[in-house]
């Protein structure tokens, strides 16, 4: 019963569209990162929409006049500590921002989150006892949005650059000619063997979509899933020697921030995280166990291998 | 009396320079701001001359109302770099900063002198972590209750950490209306009770409560 609607806040998958006055460049990376790339901050400001979520919108049926349903924009920036609350508009079947917000002001990443809450108390619905009826409740959220106000450091690839490189010509490397990668940490470098036979680097290094793309990420999804592990590994080891998550930096601070719920089983980010300080400072049993265990199945379900790759299985599947 | 307010102009992680640089070293530039620090100066001087204060963890309560009353009005643009902080701890009250340190500056680490641009790191740097709870104690400056607030919640660290290293924390008004509780509540229920209210905002927008 706790796991369907109306008894679970719905996540809505639509991603809600961005737009930025005409004097902002923005290149889009993924469908939720906008990274400007030219700004005048004095005049740097945005809009955002998304259809209405049809779940939250329906479902107070008849009972909709007594319950009031608000949507609100969350706008952080860390860096500033500044967090603000935008209340959105309603326009038939979609919902707004009622006017552009600036945000030229701001540092480093915006973080946008957009969710419905309830905006009274609901004194009691005869047909549904067991819906939210207290106000703020969340009834739904979308999916997170990034806009970073200066390039990031840590944009796909860039902070730990891929290179193809003979592993025959590399101390490190040149008696395993049969390896496919290896994270250098002295370089911040993955590197992949550039000696592998010809054919299968055709596919590795193609760009080819269809079953050429589907081939190439099997090949590389477990790599992906190994050089995420082996960086998580390296981290939670640096974290352990300078005696607390805090003082790691860049890509391996972000990395341990996104992997932190999965290894601790605590679903609250920053209480996973506290929970990950905790046994890195107190308890070198249970971070060797955590290392050992659980981090190769959290590297997997971060990466989402599976879905991935069932992805691929699935346009075969129905192309027969 | 108003003086200028300066960033560090270098980047004092590079090669661990902070560890080993004088502060007369340290390159810095003029902003067009200005702050009084008359009264922080008075305290500091008490604090060395009268030996006030043997107990480190008691400064903050002593020098937090006019280290706040001083930089408040400062441009939240100041107020959000870390290399204000940085000319504020290794710059101009460095004895200060120092006599508050558990370590000697070259062993101390990098984020509790550099500050830095995550929650954390933030509230790392023991100036920048005063100003960071009194700006939610008395958000327009006014302190009306001769800082007996500020006093308490100074005096707790588990509070100052729990409050402003978290997400939540920046929800000012929200988290506003508890500090008088958590105020009141040793180490342990401080974090408990903030666990508590972190749970909560997962289920409600804190802005409703």
């Amino acid at each position: 019963m706790a796991t369907i609607w109306p008894y679970k806040r719905e996540e809505c998958t639509e991603i809600p569209t961005l737009v930025f006055n005409p004097q902002t460049k923005v290149d889009f990376d993924g469908e939720n990162k906008a990274i400007l790339t030219e700004q005048d901050p004095n005049l740097t400001e945005f809009s955002l929409s998304v259809p209405l979520l049809k779940k939250v919108s329906n479902y107070f049926g008849k009972n909709s006049k007594d319950v009031k349903i608000d949507y609100c924009l969350i706008v952080t920036n860390k860096q500033t500590r500044s967090r603000i609350m935008h209340k959105m508009n309603l326009h038939g079947s979609s919902i707004s921002t009622p006017k552009n917000i600036k945000i030229g002001h701001l540092k480093g990443l915006v973080e946008l989150e957009l969710c419905s809450v309830l905006a009274d108390n609901v004194a009691s619905l005869t047909d549904s006892y067991s819906s939210p009826a207290i106000k703020g409740t969340i009834l739904a959220t979308w999916p997170k949005l990034f806009i970073y106000l200066d390039p990031p450091p840590d944009r796909a690839g860039d902070e730990f650059p891929t290179e193809w490189v003979p592993f025959s010509e590399i101390e490190s490397t040149k008696k395993f000619p049969k390896a496919i990668h290896y994270v250098d940490f002295d370089e911040n470098k993955v590197l992949i063997n550039d000696d592998l036979p010809t054919e299968l680097k055709n596919i590795l290094q193609g760009k080819e979509g269809g079953p050429i793309k589907a081939l190439r990420e099997a090949y590389f999804s477990p790599v992906a899933v190994d050089i995420c592990e082996q960086l998580a590994r390296y981290a939670l080891n640096q974290a352990s020697g300078y005696s607390g998550i805090e003082y790691l930096e860049g890509h391996y601070a972000r990395l341990i921030e996104s992997i932190c719920t999965l290894l601790t089983g605590i679903d609250n980010p920053e209480e996973a995280m506290e929970e990950l300080n905790t046994i890195i400072c107190e308890d070198s049993n249970r971070l060797e166990t955590i290392i050992a265990s659980t981090l190769p199945l959290a590297c997997q379900q971060l990466q989402n291998v599976s879905s991935n790759l069932n992805h691929h299985a699935l346009q075969w599947e129905s192309s027969r | 009396m108003k003086e200028k307010i300066y960033l560090v102009n270098e980047d004092l992680k590079a090669g661990d320079r902070y560890k080993t640089i004088p502060a007369s070293e340290i390159l810095l530039i003029e902003t067009v701001s200005s702050a009084d620090f008359t009264e922080l100066d008075l305290r500091q001087e008490n604090i060395f001359s009268n030996g006030l204060y043997k107990q480190r963890a008691k400064i903050d309560a002593y020098i937090g109302q006019h280290l706040y009353t001083a930089i408040q009005n400062l441009p939240s643009d100041i107020l959000s770099n870390e290399r204000f902080w940085q000319w504020l701890s290794l710059v101009r009250f460095r004895k200060l900063y120092e006599l508050r340190l558990n370590k000697p500056i070259s062993e101390t680490p990098i984020a509790t002198l550099l500050s830095g641009k995550s929650l954390a790191n933030q509230n790392r740097n023991f100036f920048q972590r005063i100003h960071n709870i009194l700006k939610i104690a008395y958000p327009e400056g006014n302190i009306e209750d001769k800082f007996t607030l500020g006093k308490r919640l100074l005096s707790n660290q588990d509070a100052i950490l729990s409050i402003c290293d978290r997400e939540l924390g920046l929800n000012e008004p929200f988290i506003r209306k508890h500090l008088e509780d958590i105020s009141n509540m040793g180490g342990k229920d401080t974090q408990k009770y903030l666990k508590k209210l972190n749970a909560q905002a997962q289920v409600f927008l804190p802005d409703y409560l």
